[in-house]
């Protein structure tokens, strides 16, 4: 069996025997039990400390601890299984209040963003490879500086440099080149944009003297095309982890404040 | 029709750090000086070599000689000896990992920062903590929780915590039953305990022993009267409830094992001991509570058929016909007064 | 138009001699001493006469006392003779690594592991200056013509510590290494003031000895003697000889090298000019051919192929260790009646040095030793008539053609820790070169980036090679191999960045960096250049754990793996 298959049963093996034990543990204790939401809570909040240490781990990579890939599975799964402790420990009540309905909304953030990050991690650097035009991501400004520049010279230089190409470079061209475009038709993998602005040079150069200049300018739209395509989803992949990551730090702190406060005002009487 | 591109040039010839925190702000140029940002994003740049003097065999006056690493550059040295190529100050670039960790930094920073704000303000404190609001029986006449709560200091009246802020809200964490480190504490505890809160209840509800005298356990108060669930009355109380002993025969047996003459009401024999599972299926028929009290009401009423059948109209309100409609509970809420139509 | 005609001089062999300098007075006076003296220039053909041979192929080297010749555990493609004076060869014990220029092999310790933790802090490739003192025991010196020496600083010392044999005039020494590519097994240095030595490059070697008989009877003998009897005893194939008959074989074993050892230089010129092609490699058994020999792959590469329409097609590589033509000996053996050729042809990819055991010491010594049931499959008669599908033609990879011609094209098959990478899972998170990073004080040391095909793609990250090209030519010793486990280590006291693994290395592994000090700024010679060092993968060798980008993946998209032969390849494709 391949590996990843293995993991991936593995995992859902896993997912279903935390239900399962979970359910027995609700049996066992009964949602009436006072201590219920306590040894719950500790349950979703222990788990949750070993959730963030991966961030940890990755931090740690000279530490024999253990290859990433395990760490990733377990984070994903036991991830995953929280959502069930969680349900468990609100007793499926949609929290009132202030406090615990932004913990509710900072776990469930969290949650989803990290479903939300395996998801894109899973999908995209399939698209990326397809694509092809391989770059590393903090080497794209300075091609795109060089594109344009090379775009410059040739719609605007030249020893007779032609007025129309000129105009086309500065109405269309120039903005297209100056910076990333398109972010959200790469992500949707739409060709849309790009299509349209082909279709025009294509159509300048039907009834342009220079013909081979404007053939230049086509490929270094496509190329620029696929600089933007790559600058898209590789951001993608970093950005999603500027939610996951400042949230669970928030849901931390939250959860720290909320077992104070718990035991502060159930523990005892004045 | 997708078409592979080709991967634009590459510079194979150096690292490439993403590790580092900075960029060369000279770098979206395409011409990042080799010497990079410094700690804290601050620009090192200076000239691209140190030239030195050189003097050939047979000459007089030596000359300077450009000492990059790569490749002498074209001009060479100034006559003065200095660099010739000096590298312009770039703004350095955060990475994405720098601003990552501003971001991160900045969220704890403001969480903190409200969380603090709002447990330090005591009119705040007690709208963002509370998590929903108290019965009406509770709230001791105060509006509803939300705009306008004047009066911050009713939490003490049950709460161990009470008023306090931040610090207070700490130390009673600390003094709690059971503290936060007794974990094995909790395992231990069954269903229906009572818990440090009930003490509360007692407070004002003094003497209210749970129940008949030969009552085999005590029952927390809070198992069956969940506060902060919302105005109002407090939440009903349920089958599972009732059935914490009432549906456990073990239970009931050492209930009825204990034979203490009940003193208020006209228990069958052997107490009320009954096994039960749910109101609705087999709860005996109830009987009057006083001795020699008869049951006046001359209604015959088909609870079946006026309760659960799809035929019966609805009541005026658009409400349909449901137990509390005429089983009311007396005033002290002990006992349900008489059906009368 | 007519085209027009590009025209470039034919390539010769000598076009880039082995010492530009060398002149025909010197090449007259090599002429009149042994053994050169009693060598006769009829028996070398028209083409390689013996006095081009000395003149190309040779260098006149001059050594002072104490300067280290070779170095155990170096890479050479030289053997010496000694023209005048004296060396000594270090017996027992071997010198210390650090006398060698190498680093001592040990993991970092608890605290150099912890303090990793602020390797961030640091600035890129900095040095403290403590870290860069040298070993007294060796020192430096350039001659002139500007070549580097390393000396050893306490000859009295050495000879007290250490059991030493002295060579004289007339002496040969490290022509085994240079033949088969295997390490240098000792040191040797020279001990008077003015030894003078002749290097010859390989390729000399090999036609003098192929010329000459003398020579030939003699290298042949001691490469019996000393290479030969412990790797055919190591062989599976002859476990179950005797001794006597194992010294049979011995005796038979003939060795053979092909292709060209300095196929790095050759190979970068042949790739930029698109000119590598399987049919234009050196030919070691032809398809089709009657099978004369057992062919046991000693050192280098070779291509398997099978003829495909009018080309041949790659089916396979093989690496050091592999063993060909058996098969078709031992059914032609079984039965004879039903006898099959070659099934495929042998090409040397770079170079190969081989052994070869005629059919006839198989049929009489070897195959009889063998149980019946380790002995390969007897063909059947659709395999030999080549109308199977070419996954399922013996001796076929098993991945897809297109893949192995990729790995093929660019010799990645040379490494045995190539990292590769997984397009389709790999999420650019960069975690594998910031995990380098940490484990290296701040530096990465390879590129996430390479030559790709399709989903995979190899990354410009060390190989680790089992031919290591890169270790030819260091002037100090400082890029060796672990012994322990083979990772291929640059120790950066003792660079002195004078680029020779930099432009050797045939993938852009090896990378030159300029150091800098703790402050971050650069480092300067007294000369005020800037030093420079070579850097590159060394599988971090002294971590615990193993090499850290791997370890580092999240998404088991980057795998360090052995190319040498394709089944972890075809294993990683199909995880």
């Amino acid at each position: 069996m391949s590996r990843f298959n293995r993991q991936l049963i593995l995992g859902i093996a896993f997912l279903v025997l935390s239900c399962a034990v979970l359910l027995l543990v609700h049996r066992r204790y009964g949602a009436l039990s006072p201590a219920y939401p306590y040894l719950t809570g500790w349950g979703l909040f222990i788990v949750i400390l070993f959730l963030s240490a991966y961030n940890g781990r990755k931090k740690l990579p000279f530490l024999p601890l253990g290859s990433s890939e395990t760490w990733l599975q377990v984070h994903v799964y036991l991830g995953l299984a929280t959502a069930v402790i969680f349900l468990f420990h609100i007793r499926f009540r949609v929290p009132t209040g202030w406090f615990e309905g932004a913990l509710a909304w900072l776990y469930g953030l969290v949650m989803l963003s990290g479903i939300f990050g395996l998801a894109v991690t899973r999908f995209l650097p399939r698209r990326l490879t397809a694509r092809g035009g391989e770059v590393i991501y903090e080497k794209i400004p300075g091609l795109r500086h060089d594109l344009r520049q090379q775009a410059e010279a040739i719609a605007l230089g030249g020893e007779q440099p032609s007025t129309t190409l000129a105009e086309f470079y500065a109405r269309r061209l120039d903005a297209f080149f100056a910076e990333p475009r398109n972010f959200v038709h790469h992500l949707a993998e739409s060709r849309r944009p790009l299509n349209a602005l082909v279709a025009e040079l294509e159509d300048l150069r039907r009834y342009q003297a220079e013909k081979e200049r404007v053939e230049q300018l086509l490929t270094l739209v496509r190329q620029k095309d696929a600089l933007d395509y790559h600058r898209a989803l590789q951001s993608m992949l970093k950005l999603w982890l500027f939610v996951h990551l400042p949230l669970t730090w928030s849901l931390l702190i939250f959860s720290l404040v909320h077992i104070a406060l718990v035991y502060g005002f159930a523990g005892g009487i004045k | 029709m997708s078409e592979q591109a080709l991967p634009p040039k590459f510079d194979a010839q150096n690292y490439a750090r993403p590790n580092d925190g900075w960029i060369c702000g000279h770098a979206a140029e395409g011409h990042a000086c080799p010497l990079g940002p410094g700690r804290g994003g601050r620009c090192q740049a200076s000239a691209e070599c140190v030239p030195s003097m050189e003097t050939l065999p047979g000459e007089s006056k030596g000359r300077w000689r450009c000492n990059r690493s790569r490749e002498k550059c074209e001009s060479g040295p100034l006559p003065d000896g200095t660099c010739s190529r000096q590298i312009p100050r770039c703004a350095p670039v955060p990475t994405l990992r720098t601003l990552r960790g501003r971001a991160s930094r900045l969220t704890v920073a403001f969480t903190c920062g409200v969380l603090l704000t709002l447990l330090g303000i005591p009119g705040a404190r007690r709208s963002f903590i509370n998590p929903g609001p108290l019965s009406t029986a509770h709230a001791f006449g105060e509006p509803r929780m939300g705009h306008g709560v004047t009066n911050h200091s009713a939490c003490g009246a049950c709460h161990l915590a009470g008023n306090a802020g931040p610090n207070g809200i700490l130390a009673a964490a600390f003094q709690a039953e059971p503290a936060p480190w007794q974990i094995t504490r909790l395992i231990e505890m069954r269903t229906g305990d009572r818990s440090e809160m009930d003490g509360a209840c007692l407070k004002c509800h003094s003497g209210h022993d749970f129940h008949q005298p030969n009552a085999p356990r005590e029952a927390g108060c809070s198992f069956c009267h969940r506060e902060h669930r919302g105005a109002g009355a407090l939440p009903a109380t349920t089958d599972a409830h009732c059935g914490l002993c009432h549906a456990d025969a073990s239970l009931m047996a050492l209930a009825a094992a204990k034979r203490v003459q009940n003193v208020s009401t006209n228990p069958p024999a052997g107490g009320f001991t009954g096994v039960i599972h749910s109101f609705a299926s087999d709860h005996p028929d109830f009987r009057a509570a006083r001795s020699g009290s008869r049951d006046l009401n001359t209604l015959k009423f088909n609870h079946q058929l006026h309760l659960s059948a799809p035929t019966i109209p609805s009541l005026a309100n658009g409400k349909r016909l449901d137990c509390g409609f005429c089983h009311q509970p007396d005033a002290l809420g002990t006992l349900m007064r008489p059906v009368r139509f | 138009m007519p085209p027009t005609l590009t025209t470039i001089e034919r390539p010769e062999r000598w076009d880039a001699a082995f010492d530009p300098e060398m002149t025909d007075a010197a090449v007259d006076r090599l002429l009149t001493l042994s053994p050169f003296r009693e060598m006769n220039p009829e028996k070398f053909p028209k083409r390689t006469p013996l006095r081009e041979i000395l003149k190309h192929d040779t260098i006149i080297r001059r050594y002072r006392k104490g300067e280290i010749i070779v170095r155990q555990g170096d890479y050479g493609t030289s053997g010496f003779l000694i023209l005048s004076g004296s060396t000594r060869v270090v017996l027992k014990p071997d010198l210390a690594p650090a006398v060698l220029g190498r680093k001592a092999p040990e993991k970092k310790g608890f605290g150099r592991t912890l303090a990793q933790l602020w390797s961030a802090l640091r600035p890129p490739e900095s040095f403290k200056r403590a870290q860069l003192k040298r070993d007294g025991q060796v020192g430096e010196r350039t001659n002139e013509e500007e070549q580097v020496h390393v000396f050893l600083q306490d000859l009295p010392r050495v000879f007290n510590e250490h059991r030493t044999e002295a060579m004289t005039t007339g002496d040969f020494f490290g022509e085994i290494a240079a033949l088969s590519r295997m390490p240098r097994t000792s040191t040797i240095f020279a001990e008077s003031d003015e030894a003078e030595l002749l290097e010859i490059r390989w390729q000399g070697v090999r036609d003098l000895m192929r010329h000459d008989d003398q020579l030939r009877l003699h290298i042949n003998r001691i490469y019996r003697e000393r290479a030969l009897a412990s790797y055919l005893r190591a062989t599976p194939l002859f476990r179950q000889l005797n001794k006597e008959q194992l010294e049979r074989v011995a005796a038979e074993v003939e060795f053979a090298t092909f292709g060209d050892y300095d196929w790095s230089g050759d190979y970068k010129r042949l790739a930029k000019a698109g000119t590598l092609r399987p049919e234009k490699e050196p030919v070691i058994m032809q398809e089709g051919d009657y099978p004369n020999g057992v062919v046991l792959l000693r050192a280098g590469f070779g291509r398997v192929t099978r003829k495909f329409g009018t080309g041949e097609r790659t089916l396979n590589y093989a690496g050091a260790g592999q063993v060909l033509g058996l098969r078709e000996i031992a059914h032609n053996w079984r039965k004879p009646q039903q006898p099959v050729n070659l099934q495929h042809s042998l090409r040397a990819i770079g170079y190969t040095h081989l052994l070869v055991l005629p059919t006839r010491v198989m049929e009489q010594i070897v195959l009889p030793s063998v149980p019946e049931n380790d002995l390969p499959d007897l063909f059947a008669p659709e395999e030999s008539g080549g109308s199977l599908e070419i996954q399922e033609q013996p001796g076929a990879a098993p991945v897809r053609g297109d893949i192995l011609e990729f790995l093929t094209e660019n010799r990645f098959f040379n490494g045995t820790a190539t990292m590769v990478i997984d397009l389709d899972r790999c999420t650019r998170c960069d975690d594998c070169v910031r995990a380098c990073a940490a484990t290296h004080d701040n530096n990465p040391r390879f590129l996430r980036h390479g030559p790709a095909h399709g989903r995979l793609m190899i990354a410009n990250a060390c190989m680790h090679c089992a031919d290591p090209v890169c270790m030819i030519g260091c002037p100090t010793g400082a890029i060796h191999r672990e012994s322990f486990e083979g990772q291929v280590v640059i120790n950066p006291v003792t660079c002195i960045g004078c680029k020779a693994c930099f432009l050797n290395c045939p993938y852009d592994a090896i990378r030159m960096v300029d150091i800098r000090d703790e402050k971050g700024q650069f480092m300067l010679g007294e000369d005020l250049k800037p030093i420079s060092k070579a850097t590159k993968c060394d599988l971090c060798v002294e971590n615990h754990g193993g090499p850290a980008c791997e370890r580092a993946c999240p998404h088991g998209a980057l795998e360090r793996m052995n190319l040498n032969d394709l089944a972890a390849m075809a294993t990683w494709l199909k995880r």
